[in-house]
């Protein structure tokens, strides 16, 4: 037994004793084989021990039958061994077994695949021993079972090929260096976002072909940095690519360890941020274009001054527009001239700003304005030819340098141009349609607040020149009534002399002339006191207060009381009257003068008066009804005209000044007056005022 | 009874020749004694006034001055009467045809004694002017009258 265990062991130093050995064996015949594999050595072996003879199965173990899936070595005996090997095992035993009949001793070893009772596979690993010298026919067969470790090959082999995958499908480029930056392994996205093949990048040591920026030195510190920290996050470079093209790539760098824990490598990730880069800095643009756009538009509704309209639409441009000069005119369309409003200039001191002229110029003086002029819109120049260079050295200070890029963006108020922008550089192909956009969008920004100062100028001069013609007017009526007043005054007062010293001389019809002489004098004092009392009116540089109606209404009653006792007039007036906003005299006047024409013009005996109020659209309307003679409707306006009378002065009294004088107080207050009227039967004036 | 009081000396300086001789001959039906000087121009007037403050016999007791003037105006001749230390004492009232409230402060803030319009004085020609010629010679006290 012991010599087969050494036989069995493959010893090749025991093969002389092995052979003698097997000789006796075989001899013995084949219940000696099977004796000797009823050895527990044998048995128990890790490995599957078999003896064939002409290929069929004389001695087997039980390692090897439960390698096949059998429970028992006696099922096995006399069967091929080919019958347990699969059909690619089987090609392979049959050239191994051709060779041994051509007398060949090859040792040979195979990995093999077993079939098992089930038809699974079991991967072995196979020798195959011929009996030297014994028999032709009779051969061991040792297996190994080396499934697991077959399948951790395989396993091995996968992750590696997987590794590779993965490696090439990052979408980030992927650099292996050692630790002196010599590179060991690039991936594919390595070679596609610089163009080098992973033959040229193998081995390349800095400074590297795509390295760009990256300096010795600089990598120097970053190693020292990544040996402290272990690690480099988002370390922007750029790096160039085969054909020459500047990309941004943010670099991850991380130390590869080995198993003993020593650094192997380096691993750097490379990420192209070329396009964040770009989104970045589009968005930021973006924004700042935004808030450019906000601030001038937040800055320009606090200010209605030209220059400083300007210069907020300068210090907005600069921000986001490159420029060496800058010029604001505004123009005048009907006379095709520029007014200069902010011209700056770059110069060896830095950004000058220009004493602008202060006569306008031609249009014709500036020919790249005329341009915009005649076209209607911007025009952006990259590489300006002599022409423009000229017009632009004419227009800017006394600069030896000539503007080489520029734009020229008109102000469009509605259709109209009312002014022209312009920045320049003094480098070429500074300025993108972008930069023309924007500037274009400031204009139409800075040209509302242009506008809205020019009206409010306008409203301003005009109203100026109506308050100064007021002024003028109320004066004249002053001047006028005053110097009416004066030889009046000496007609009246001779005419008094008269009456008082000389009217004994006077016979009959002389002392009446004399009389109506004095009452003419009375008449017309009253007409230029009205006339006066009028032109004060319209100045309303009284206060304005809170006015409580009801009471100002019981005041003009009480001053009427011999009017209303002498007619039996009748005022009636509703509870409580809104209170209104004014001057007191002034709306007393009102008051008091409808009130007293309604009685005065009534021809019925008794007299009806109804004062009344409502509140409509936040004023309000009062309204003074009577039941007097009323008035023809083509008269509505003519009534309000200054002395204008539609009646005798025997049949009614009075001057003719007392509603001009009414309508000329409502309306002072930001009121209206009209009058509806039924003629014979009776009128109403309605009127508004601010309500309290 | 008091013996007769002599002539109230009145001063008027007026432009227009017609409202002088109104004022005149209204000064002429008073009961009461005056003696009136016209000067139609202001400065005249004021010229006047300097020589007689020394005069306490001769000296006006009343200046009547006409707010408008040509030239320099009643309101400037009140302010330099006002102004010079030997025409201060003068109690002047002015005259004016027009009511304007701004017209009638000015001429107190300027040291007005009086503000009167034509158009009052013309309401009842004689007993107005005679009323406030009654007011300065009886109510109130003028310097050097008894």
């Amino acid at each position: 037994m012991k010599t087969l265990t050494r036989v069995l062991n493959g010893k090749r130093s025991k093969l002389g004793i092995v052979k003698r050995q097997r000789r006796h064996l075989l001899h013995s015949g084949m219940s000696n084989a099977e004796n000797a594999f009823d050895h527990d050595l044998i048995q128990t072996s890790p490995f599957g021990h078999l003896i064939l003879k002409d290929g069929k199965i004389l001695g087997v173990n039980m390692t090897f039958a439960k390698m096949v899936g059998y429970r028992s070595t006696a099922s096995l005996a006399k069967k091929r061994f080919s019958t347990f090997l699969s059909e690619q095992s089987q090609k392979a035993y049959q050239v191994m077994m051709r060779r041994i009949g051509r007398g060949e001793r090859p040792w040979m070893r195979f990995d093999l695949e077993l079939v098992k009772k089930d038809g699974g596979i079991v991967d072995a690993d196979v020798h195959i021993v011929p009996s030297h010298g014994l028999s032709d026919s009779v051969i061991t067969v040792h297996c190994n079972d080396i499934t697991e470790r077959k399948t951790l090959q395989n396993r091995l082999v996968d992750s590696e090929s997987l590794f590779r995958n993965v490696v090439n499908s990052m979408g980030d480029a992927l650099i292996i260096t050692d630790l002196q930056g010599k590179v060991l392994d690039v991936n594919r996205e390595f070679e596609r976002l610089t163009g080098f093949d992973r033959t040229e990048a193998m081995g390349k040591e800095i400074p590297y072909p795509w390295g760009g920026e990256l300096l010795l030195k600089e990598y120097l510190s970053w190693l020292d940095r990544l040996r402290k920290d272990g690690a480099l996050r988002d370390f922007d470079i750029t790096w160039t690519t085969k054909d020459g093209r500047k990309i941004a790539v943010s670099l991850n760098t991380s130390l590869l360890k080995s198993t003993s824990g020593n650094i192997a490598a380096m691993a750097n990730i490379a990420r192209d941020i070329s396009e964040r880069r770009a989104v970045q800095m589009e968005l930021k643009n973006q924004v700042q274009r935004l808030e450019v756009l906000y601030d001038l538009g937040r800055s320009l509704t606090g200010t209605l001054d030209t220059e400083h309209i300007a210069r907020i639409t300068y210090e907005q441009i600069r921000k986001v527009v490159p420029l060496d000069a800058f010029s604001l005119d505004l123009y005048d369309e009907n006379r095709k001239h520029l007014r200069p409003i902010i011209w700056f200039d770059r110069t060896e001191n830095g950004v000058v700003e220009y004493k602008t002229p202060t006569t306008p110029m031609a249009l014709d003086e500036r020919p790249a304005c005329a341009k915009v002029v005649r076209e209607r819109r911007s025009f952006l120049e990259l590489r300006t030819d002599d022409e423009f260079s000229r017009s632009t050295d004419k227009t800017f200070g006394n600069t030896q340098r000539r503007s080489k890029s520029l734009m020229f963006v008109p102000l469009f108020s509605k259709d109209r141009i009312i002014g022209i922008i312009s920045t320049q550089s003094y480098e070429y192909d500074m300025y993108t349609e972008e930069h023309l956009t924007l500037l274009e969008s400031i204009a139409s920004v800075s040209a509302i607040a242009f506008e809205k100062a020019k009206l409010y100028q306008e409203i301003v001069t005009k109203s100026l020149e109506i308050e100064a013609r007021n002024k003028e007017l109320d004066d004249f009526t002053y001047v006028v009534s005053h110097d009416l007043k004066e030889p009046l005054i000496s007609v009246e007062g001779y005419s008094k002399i008269l009456k008082s010293a000389y009217i004994d001389t006077l016979a009959g019809e002389g002392r009446d002339y004399l009389q109506s002489i004095i009452d003419s004098c009375g008449q017309m004092k009253k007409l230029i006191e009205d006339l006066l009392q009028l032109s004060r009116v319209s100045k309303m540089d009284e206060h304005r207060h809170p006015i409580d109606v009801d009471q100002l209404i019981r005041q003009i009653l009480d001053e009427l009381e011999f009017t209303i006792i002498e007619r039996k007039a009748e005022i009636r007036t509703v509870s409580s009257l809104p209170k209104v906003i004014g001057v007191e005299p002034h709306l007393k006047v009102v008051f008091r003068n409808l009130i007293s024409n309604a009685i005065k013009f009534c021809d019925k005996s008794r007299p009806l008066i109804e004062i009344g109020a409502e509140v409509v659209e936040n004023r309000a309307k009062f309204s003074v009804k009577d039941n007097g003679i009323g008035i023809e409707e083509k008269y509505f306006d003519k009534i309000f005209m200054i002395f204008q009378r539609l009646h005798q002065r025997e049949q009614f009294e009075g001057t003719g000044a007392g509603l001009t004088m009414v309508k000329k107080i409502v309306e002072a207050h930001g009121g209206q007056i009209w009058v509806e009227s039924d003629p014979g039967r009776g009128a109403t004036f309605y009127f508004t005022l601010p309500l309290a | 009874m008091s013996e007769i009081a002599p002539p109230l000396r009145i001063l008027l300086i007026e432009d227009n020749q017609d409202h002088a001789r109104i004022f005149k001959w209204a000064l002429q039906q008073s009961r009461q004694p005056n003696q009136l000087t016209v000067f139609q121009s202001g400065e005249a007037g004021l010229e006047y006034l300097r020589i007689m403050s020394h005069q306490v016999e001769m000296r006006p007791d009343l200046v009547f001055i006409d707010l408008n003037l040509p030239k320099v105006d009643g309101r400037e001749i009140l302010q330099r009467i006002k102004d010079d230390e030997s025409t201060k004492g003068f109690p002047v009232i002015i005259l004016s045809s027009s009511e304007r409230e701004e017209d009638i402060v000015s001429a107190y803030k300027l040291g007005a004694s009086c503000f009167i319009s034509k158009t009052v004085l013309l309401e009842d020609l004689g007993p107005v002017l005679e009323s406030i010629q009654h007011y300065w010679t009886t109510i109130a006290r003028l310097p050097g009258r008894k």
